[in-house]
């Protein structure tokens, strides 16, 4: 009975891991990026100099606004979190919807100057295609990579119970036996971050319960939008008096912010109507600030800048569900747990790409005619090369098309994207296309490993921020970038170089075969 | 206490790993005295304690766990590859 159970659970654990495994790769890979999203966005802004500095970026927004849009219906200001620098701003006219607010969105510099910056999305862009994903409607992104997480938690389940040997196995990494050496690639990257593996799947369901299990805001509210407004407070927009009164200035108000919470600073600033008697001024905690996310909002009166009163303080679900969303995102992380998080977030990308090679690497043994795979079995040959090598080179050329698309191309961040799936797409090409399969594994590695390579030198060639001039002035984020990116193209030559010397065994083998 | 607690957790994994018996086959070449792999295995799972106090101790109960856990992956996975690298 217990053979049977843990065969079964080994049944699941391989059909559940290759239907979603190509799709996980995706939200592994993009959101192990994301724990550095407010870098790469440095990275991709390499216009915007200096230090942060959350007053003086918020007093420049709003000098900005008021003389270039004094009679919006709202302001909105997203102050730079404690590892970015440039503040956001943008403001919405009357009868626009909020498809509109990137024609009128600008930077600020930490020194409070509006800088002209190339126009891109940065990390931003592979954050939302963590869960968002591309060219799909969002509801169906959120729906297809939320059944994936669901997934992965009975893939974690159904792994740990199918794994004969996890503790005596638990520091094997035995090199070039094929089948075996893929098993224990896997093993090795799922046990030894199990913690993270397993935190990050459940909590990752928690940032879109409510969209995934409805019925249970259905059956209390009448409609869902009150819930929302229950639990996470509303944005009502006043209406306007008629009468104009200037703002008070928004450094008190930020100082009044900071000191009810403690220090904490303020990550958004929200002003609907400005410059009426009726405008209010809200000032909602940085998301950076502590494990939970969803910072209290403190709304001030406009004209004299006084703190209305505190909100009451959240229940218990809501500040579990604030709690978990943190601990996904890892936001609150310092440098050092950050970098951890990366390192945890590789190992799962890595356990998906060695699973996913497992499953080929376990049957071509079993084929009846090596030579000549099953349809099945090659297609998962294919998908596994095309989107193991295909979506880091897609993320490479994201970066290149950064520093090489002109500034003045129509839908700027829109081509840097398509950019990620062109390269991703050529090299899928490839993957399909090149025969034998090793052939099309060592190509389309050196040309994802030739990307990474790319980049910090276009970057040198392109900017005044190039890798040695980083070095030089101590700019640890873009140095940190530049020689992240020769990493991975080292990872991924090894990789090729790897394979190619495979074939030559398996030849070598073949000829001393042939000889006796 | 951060470098303290990888110390730790990276010498705790260490001995708990020699404290294996395929292990002491790969690494040393021969199985070492029973009396030894006991100890060792005490102190491995006592350093991994100590690592954990380590990180409570710098950061407090709820962050300072979640930075032993990552510093348990980190250590495990350097413990895993130089293991690999010196049986051969």
């Amino acid at each position: 009975m217990k053979g049977g159970l843990r065969q079964s659970m080994a049944w699941l654990h391989t059909w559940v891991g290759l239907l979603l495994g190509w799709l996980l790769f995706l939200v592994f890979c993009t959101g192990t990026a994301s724990y550095f999203q407010d870098e790469i966005t440095r990275w991709m802004q390499p216009e915007v100099h200096g230090l942060r500095d959350v007053t003086r970026g918020a007093e420049g927004a709003i000098a900005y606004l008021q003389k270039h849009a004094a009679n919006a219906e709202q302001w909105t200001i997203q102050l730079p979190g404690h590892r970015a620098v440039a503040t956001t701003a943008f403001w919405k006219e009357k009868g626009e919807t909020f498809a509109n607010w990137r024609d009128h969105e600008f930077l600020v510099d930490g020194e409070g100057h509006k800088v002209e910056a190339r126009d891109t999305l940065g990390g931003w862009r592979l954050y939302r295609m963590h869960f968002d994903l591309y060219y799909v409607p969002v509801l169906w992104a959120r729906w297809a990579v939320g059944l994936a997480a669901m997934f992965m938690l009975v893939a974690i389940i159904s792994g740990v119970i199918t794994h004969k040997k996890i503790f005596a196995d638990f520091f094997t990494l035995r090199f070039g036996k094929g089948q075996r050496s893929w098993l224990d690639g896997h093993n090795l990257s799922a046990v030894l971050a199990l913690p993270f593996h397993l935190m990050i799947t459940y909590t990752g369901l928690v940032t879109l319960a409510s969209m995934y299990m409805p019925w249970g805001i259905a059956a209390a509210y009448e409609k869902p939008t009150q819930y929302y407004a229950d639990a996470f407070g509303t944005a009502d927009t006043p209406a306007r008096s008629g009468h104009a009164v200037p703002l008070a200035p928004i450094g008190g108000m930020i100082e009044q912010a900071r000191a009810a919470w403690h220090g904490a600073d303020p990550g958004n600033i929200f002003i609907p109507v400005p410059g009426d008697a009726n405008a209010v001024v809200k000032i909602t905690r940085g998301t950076d600030e502590g494990m939970d996310t969803r910072g209290e909002t403190l709304t001030f009166d406009a004209a004299t800048g006084a703190m209305q009163a505190r909100p009451p303080a959240r229940g218990p679900a809501r500040a579990t569900e604030s709690v978990m969303v943190g601990l996904h995102a890892g936001r609150y992380a310092p440098l050092l747990l950050r970098w951890f998080y990366f390192l945890c977030g590789l190992a799962g990308t890595a356990m998906v790409a060695t699973g996913l090679v497992l499953w080929t690497s376990k049957r071509r043994q079993a084929l009846p005619d090596p030579a000549r795979p099953y349809f099945g079995f090659r297609l998962v040959e294919r998908l596994n090369i095309a989107t193991i090598a295909g979506l880091p080179f897609g993320m490479a050329c994201y970066f290149l098309a950064n520093r090489l698309l002109p500034t003045g191309v129509v839908d700027r961040p829109g081509w840097e994207t398509h950019s990620l799936f062109i390269g991703w797409g050529a090299v899928a090409l490839v993957a399909c296309l090149r025969r034998p399969v090793k052939r099309a594994w060592v190509e389309t590695l050196s040309v994802a490993a030739a990307g990474f390579f790319a980049v910090p030198i276009v970057d040198m060639m392109t900017t005044d921020r190039g890798l040695f001039v980083s070095l030089w002035h101590g700019d640890l984020v873009f140095a940190s970038f530049d020689l992240l990116m020769f990493a991975f193209a080292a990872l991924l030559a090894y990789g090729a170089w790897k394979v190619h010397n495979r074939k030559e065994a398996v030849r070598v083998r073949r000829k001393k075969e042939a000889i006796a | 206490m951060m470098l303290l607690c990888i110390l730790a957790s990276l010498a705790g994994f260490a001995a708990l790993c020699l404290g294996m018996s395929r292990h002491q086959r790969d690494v040393l070449g021969k199985a070492l005295p029973a009396a030894t792999t006991r100890g060792l295995k005490v102190a491995g799972w006592a350093l991994l304690t100590a690592s954990w106090a380590a990180a409570i101790a710098g950061e407090g109960a709820a962050l300072g766990s979640v930075y032993w856990l990552g510093a348990l992956t980190l250590a495990a996975l350097v413990v895993a590859f130089s293991v690999t690298r010196l049986s051969r």
